[in-house]
């Protein structure tokens, strides 16, 4: 029972009391009428039943007020007939059914009231009327039984009410404590995830430290991997507690602030893709572009919503589609803003579905053991679209996917729509796509995005018809899809001569196209075919890119990239590591700031939307700030706005310039090249090239893709090619001890270090990009712990063969060179300043001394320091780096070895 | 021969795949709460707008959509067809069908290519008469022969509904608050049913719901030899998966159908009748 129906409970017996009490004045109509009563009992009674039925169906005469008056009527309605009878007899009856009706209010006072009334009646009958006959024994018999019958009776209900109210106010109680309780655990597990919150923060930020440090060992970079991956899904799971506890205690408020829907779609698509991974579907996104520029909601939450939505459909798709569509219809107060995830996976349940908003609910845990989760995602996604005002429902066949939408009402600050197309009306383009499931969902997006944006889009999916009409040259833009121009590449190419020709790939499974034609990134959307037909020099092709990654490289330039995103932010540093310059990153405006105080950075990039303070706001703070240095600081605004004339815009707020999201390496040079010190800029050297190429990487890919593919190796180990590379060589170099050493353990059946072994092949496998190979490696690993040594017996042999292909074409991937490191120090070593003595016997001294104290974290400080000199144009990170790594591993003694050499090799010189 | 569209109002509480299936073109009402005003079954379902209310949400309005959207909808779906069919709810409990003839007075020659018909029912009542149309459109009828026996048929369709109490028709002016109160407090279930295309009280059943739901569905199908075979709409809103496949299985169990169709009420429809709504529709021969 809910604490809202213990309160209507009483409205709802008044109601009920005065039904009964209505019949029983019909009843006494009647008996006044058959038994020629006087007229003023009819008067009386009609008086009663008015005052009644107003003071019941008045909506602000308290139930207590009724109560009183039905009791007082009732009374005097029964004590009238007993009057008008002259005999208090027959009325007994009627007096305990009205006390029965009265006890619907659940009142003892009320009841006691009513009693001492009946008795003063009796006692009126007695005393005042002397109609109640004790002449004999009968006379006296027959009275105390009947007054002892309504007495008892009376007696009963009061002890029937009494347990009634108690049970009432237990109820009331009980319901007043849960909520207090629930108030409890939810200011508990406020508190709790947000002291846990602040160390896992710092644990997930150390490892990334830890991760991007040169000269890892392999087992320390797969432990601090493994770290990572742990505390950041942790981290995701406290978050959700943490927004859940918010929510439940009312404790979560929105912020309305204005935004642009493009950096939303933006960040979405950004994390949805790095969701995906290695999964073989497709994210389609299709947005109206006609969605007003300025809308006004709390766009954290909004994008949240959105993300967990996402996340949900790329989880539980193995094959197929995840689609979003964001929509608007324009309303009185500004859009209804209509969202959809759509997904080709498993589907739920219509018993799930009814679960599915519920807390704490993975549905179908049966089917989906392997996925992890709190449960918590969907019910924070469905009371925050609660929250603002809106609406969220789902539909699912099983087995075939399902469909979350959302609708919310949002304000609009700025009517214009968020894409503009250039002269749109001189845009004629082409979709070419083939026939598979897949092509019809592009054909339905191409055709929605040219009526949308007002430009004439057309579609073909038979090669006949392409040529046919583009055959007349009227179109100024053709659209291919990858395997359609791989297909017809001769044509393409040629058409590219004379019409802009954009080949739609993925940016893991990217082919190689001529300058003449262009590329254009999955997902193919609204935005990106925007930013194409706006000629924003965004897309480019990979040729272009692979040029641009090697034109320079600025070891000397601190660049400062500002972003709320944590993803987007790994995205932009993954895409400015080929420069080798030294990147820092920032979270919010505040902090952004906070860093610039030291006066260091030579260029910002600077996120437009961020909550609290958005990059205009920073921007302008850091302009107001003394000193000509923060008058001239480059500051480049990233966004993901594609409307004409934001470059003008963001000048006008103090910006120097803009680079769009997504980004592309060819607008990122062109920035970096404009507004970066010449004089940081070098010609990279061959290594350089080499380490950028992802030519090789292609070619590692084609021969052998299904085992191996460095591109996912390279995510895996955080994007620093030189890092990957470095743990590739080693996996390479250990690879065959490491083969004939498991072939031993099987060969005696060794099951316990063969686990061990297989285990560490799993991760070490997958975090270079042999994923296959780390599949098997993980059912082996399962089939020993299970002791299903069938399967082993069955597979090893299968395992080992390709753990040598896998080496192999590693070897290859790496040029046939033994890469541990550079055997010649690179450009940006070279250009280590030289050591002095002084400096050199202070760093060698202090090194000794971590060693004796087997202080690992100052060994590793002492090395960063010794990074910076080289000595006799040796590198000092080479020793001291091995140093530090000996440290690391408890290897003092090495370590200090390590050190004498170097020691000794000095006092040579000298 | 002409190219015959048939459209209809949301309320019709057809499942979406159907009207992709058999390519019928739909106008939506809309609901109107404290925060916003959405799309009938696009923007808000019938679970939405139950829980919205039950959770204390006081405004729910419902409103047909206004003769300019109605003339809106019919100038695009003529572009794609030479006529159309629009089967409307009820003129006595929705404007619907006002609001669609005042646009086709203002289309002039061109309102004259689009027939509009009262279906005198609501909910899938009116969705027998969607499919009827869709049948005759396939057997190549014009669209005034389908717009007048679709008209016919309106007097052969039970359009029932069984709801848990008066609660909800009372929130909406359907009833009085003391009625609504004498069903709350003496477990009375009214069982509503269209008539000439008002929504009247056909009768009461008492007692526990889930007892007094299935009495409702064999008092239903007690004539049932007069019934068409063909097919039944199981419609509800705010029911557990649990009753409604009872009340198949009861369905199931008294009397034969080819087809079976479970479907949700439209949030227009729900927010007038309340959670534990649930009604059989069928055609009588």
């Amino acid at each position: 029972m809910r604490y809202t129906d213990i309160v209507t409970d009483s409205k709802s017996s008044a109601k009920a009391a005065w039904f009964v009490f209505t019949l029983c004045t019909v009843i006494m109509y009647a008996m006044t009428y058959f038994n020629n009563w006087a007229k003023w009992v009819l008067a009386l009674l009609t008086a009663h039943f008015l005052i009644m039925t107003v003071m019941t169906f008045h909506p602000k005469v308290p139930v207590k007020a009724q109560s009183v008056m039905l009791m007082l009527f009732s009374f005097s309605n029964i004590f009238t007939c007993s009057v008008m009878e002259n005999n208090i007899y027959p009325s007994i009856a009627v007096f305990i059914s009205a006390a029965i009706l009265i006890s619907v209010y659940k009142d003892i006072k009320l009841l006691l009231v009513y009693v001492a009334l009946i008795v003063a009646g009796i006692l009126y009958h007695i005393f005042v009327l002397q109609n109640v006959s004790f002449a004999t024994m009968t006379d006296i018999t027959n009275f105390i039984v009947r007054i002892s019958v309504m007495l008892t009776a009376q007696f009963f209900l009061i002890v029937y009410v009494k347990s009634m109210v108690n049970y009432g106010e237990g109820l009331k109680q009980s319901v007043a404590e849960a909520r207090q309780a629930e108030r409890y655990k939810s200011d508990f597990l406020a508190n709790m995830s947000h002291e846990i919150r602040t160390p896992m923060n710092a644990i997930v930020g150390m490892c990334e430290l830890i991760l991007r440090e040169n000269g890892l060992s392999e087992s320390v970079r797969e432990n601090c991997f493994n770290i990572q991956t742990s505390g950041r899904n942790l981290l995701a799971i406290i978050n959700d507690i943490l927004d859940f506890s918010k929510i439940d205690s009312g404790k979560m408020e929105l912020i309305y602030d204005e935004f642009n829907i493009a950096s939303t779609l933006n960040d979405v698509i950004n994390m949805s893709e790095a969701r995906k991974g290695s999964k073989k579907i497709d994210i389609i996104v299709n947005a109206d572009p006609n969605i007003p520029r300025g809308l006004i909601c709390d766009e954290v939450r909004l994008r949240q919503v959105i993300i967990n939505l996402m996340t949900n459909g790329v989880k539980y798709t193995e094959k197929g589609f995840v689609t979003l569509t964001v929509a608007q219809t324009k309303q009185d107060y500004g859009i209804n803003l209509f969202v959809s995830v759509a997904d080709t996976g498993i589907g739920i349940t219509e018993e799930n579905i009814e679960k599915l908003f519920t807390s704490f609910r993975q549905v179908d845990t049966k089917k989906n053991r392997s996925v992890e989760g709190t449960g918590l995602g969907l019910a924070i996604s469905k009371r925050l679209i609660t929250q603002m005002g809106g609406f969220i429902s789902v539909k699912s066949e099983y087995g075939s996917g399902s469909e979350f939408r959302f609708t919310i009402p949002v304000k609009v600050s700025d009517e214009r729509p968020f894409i503009t197309i250039k002269e749109h009306e001189k845009i004629h383009s082409l979709g070419y796509f083939g026939n598979t499931d897949r092509d019809r969902q592009y054909e339905k997006l191409f055709i929605d995005m040219g009526r949308e944006l007002n430009v004439d889009f057309r579609y073909t999916d038979d090669r006949k018809e392409l040529e046919k009409m583009t055959e007349s040259g009227s179109f100024t833009h053709v659209f291919a899809g990858k395997e359609e121009y791989i297909s017809n590449s001769g044509f393409f190419d040629e058409l590219s001569q004379k019409t802009k020709v954009f080949v739609i790939q993925d940016r893991m499974d990217a082919i190689t196209l001529p300058d003449t034609v262009k590329c254009i990134y999955k997902p193919f959307y609204v935005l990106s075919v925007a930013s194409a037909l706006n000629n924003e020099n965004i897309v480019i092709n990979l040729n272009e890119r692979r040029g641009a990654d090697i034109r320079f490289i600025a070891p000397k330039a601190r660049i400062l990239i500002v972003d709320d995103n944590a993803i987007n932010l790994k995205v932009a540093v993954g895409l400015m590591q080929p420069y080798h310059m030294q990147i820092m990153t920032a979270e919010s405006g505040p902090a952004a700031i906070k860093m610039l105080r030291s006066r260091d950075i030579d260029l910002v990039f600077m996120d437009h939307m961020m909550p609290e303070m958005d990059g205009i706001e920073a921007t302008k703070i850091i302009r107001d700030m003394d000193g000509e240095y923060y008058k001239k600081l480059p500051i480049v605004a990233l966004t993901a706005n594609a409307v004409n004339g934001v470059k003008e815009m963001f000048i006008r707020e103090g910006l120097t310039d803009f680079l769009a999201k997504p980004i592309e390496i060819s607008a990122l040079d062109r920035i970096l090249r404009a507004y970066l010190p010449r004089e940081y800029m070098q010609a990279p050297t061959g290594a350089d090239y080499g380490k950028n190429d992802r030519r090789a990487s292609n070619r590692a890919k084609s021969e052998g893709s299904k085992m191996f593919d460095p591109d996912k190796g390279l995510m895996y180990t955080g994007g620093d090619d030189g890092v990957y590379r470095e743990i590739l060589s080693l996996y390479v170099k250990k690879g065959p001890e490491k083969i004939d050493y498991i072939g031993e353990l099987y060969d005696k059946k060794d099951w316990k270090n063969y686990v061990i072994e297989v285990h560490a092949l799993k991760s070490t496998s997958l975090s270079i990009g042999a994923e296959k190979l780390s599949v098997i490696a993980k059912e082996l690993e399962a089939a020993g712990k299970s002791g299903s040594y069938v399967t082993i017996d069955r597979k090893n042999g299968a395992m080992l063969k390709m753990y040598g292909d896998v080496i192999n074409i590693a070897k290859e991937y790496l040029g046939d060179t033994d890469e541990e490191l550079p055997a010649e120090p690179s450009e940006e070593e070279k250009g280590l300043a030289e050591v002095t003595a002084e400096m050199l016997s202070e760093l060698i001294q202090k090194a000794k001394e971590a060693c004796s104290s087997f202080d690992g974290d100052a060994m590793s400080e002492i090395a960063e320091k010794a990074a910076e000199y080289s000595y006799n144009g040796e590198p000092l990170k080479k020793c001291f780096g091995r140093a530090a790594e000996l440290a690391e591993d408890f290897e003092y003694e090495a370590a200090a070895a390590e050190i004498e050499k170097l020691e000794a090799a000095r006092e040579a010189n000298v | 021969m002409k190219k015959i569209g048939i459209s209809t109002d949301c309320v019709c509480d057809l499942p979406e795949e159907f009207f992709k299936l058999h390519g019928i073109e739909i106008v939506y009402f809309y609901i109107t709460t404290e925060t916003g005003r959405f799309r009938d079954g696009f923007e808000i379902s019938s679970g939405n707008i139950i829980e919205y209310l039950e959770s204390g949400g006081k405004k729910a309005e419902t409103n047909a959509p206004e003769p300019e959207e109605y003339e809106r909808f019919f100038e695009k779906n003529l572009q794609k067809y030479d006529e159309i069919v629009h089967i409307s709810i009820t003129s006595r409990v929705s404007n619907s069908c006002r609001n669609a003839a005042a646009a086709l007075e203002k289309m002039g020659e061109k309102g004259k290519r689009v027939h509009v018909v009262d279906s005198c029912h609501l909910s899938t009542g009116m969705g027998h008469m969607v499919i009827r149309a869709v049948e005759l459109r396939d057997e190549g009828k014009s669209a005034v022969e389908i717009a007048d026996e679709v008209y016919r048929m309106k007097d052969r369709v039970s359009s029932t509904f069984i709801t848990m109490d008066a609660d909800y028709l009372y929130r909406n002016g359907k009833t009085s608050k003391f009625v609504s109160k004498l069903c709350t407090t003496f477990s009375l279930h009214p069982v509503l049913t269209l008539k000439e295309g008002r929504i009247t009280l056909k009768t009461i059943k008492i007692g526990r719901y889930d007892k007094a739901m299935l009495r409702y569905v064999r008092g239903e199908l007690r004539m049932n030899r007069k019934i068409n075979k063909k097919r039944l709409f199981i419609t509800y809103a705010g029911c557990s998966i649990k009753t409604v496949s009872e009340m198949r299985a009861e369905v199931e169990r008294l009397c034969r159908f080819d087809e079976i169709i479970v479907t949700k009420a439209s949030a227009t429809v729900s927010s007038n009748c309340g959670p534990g709504t649930l009604g059989v529709l069928f055609v009588y021969d």
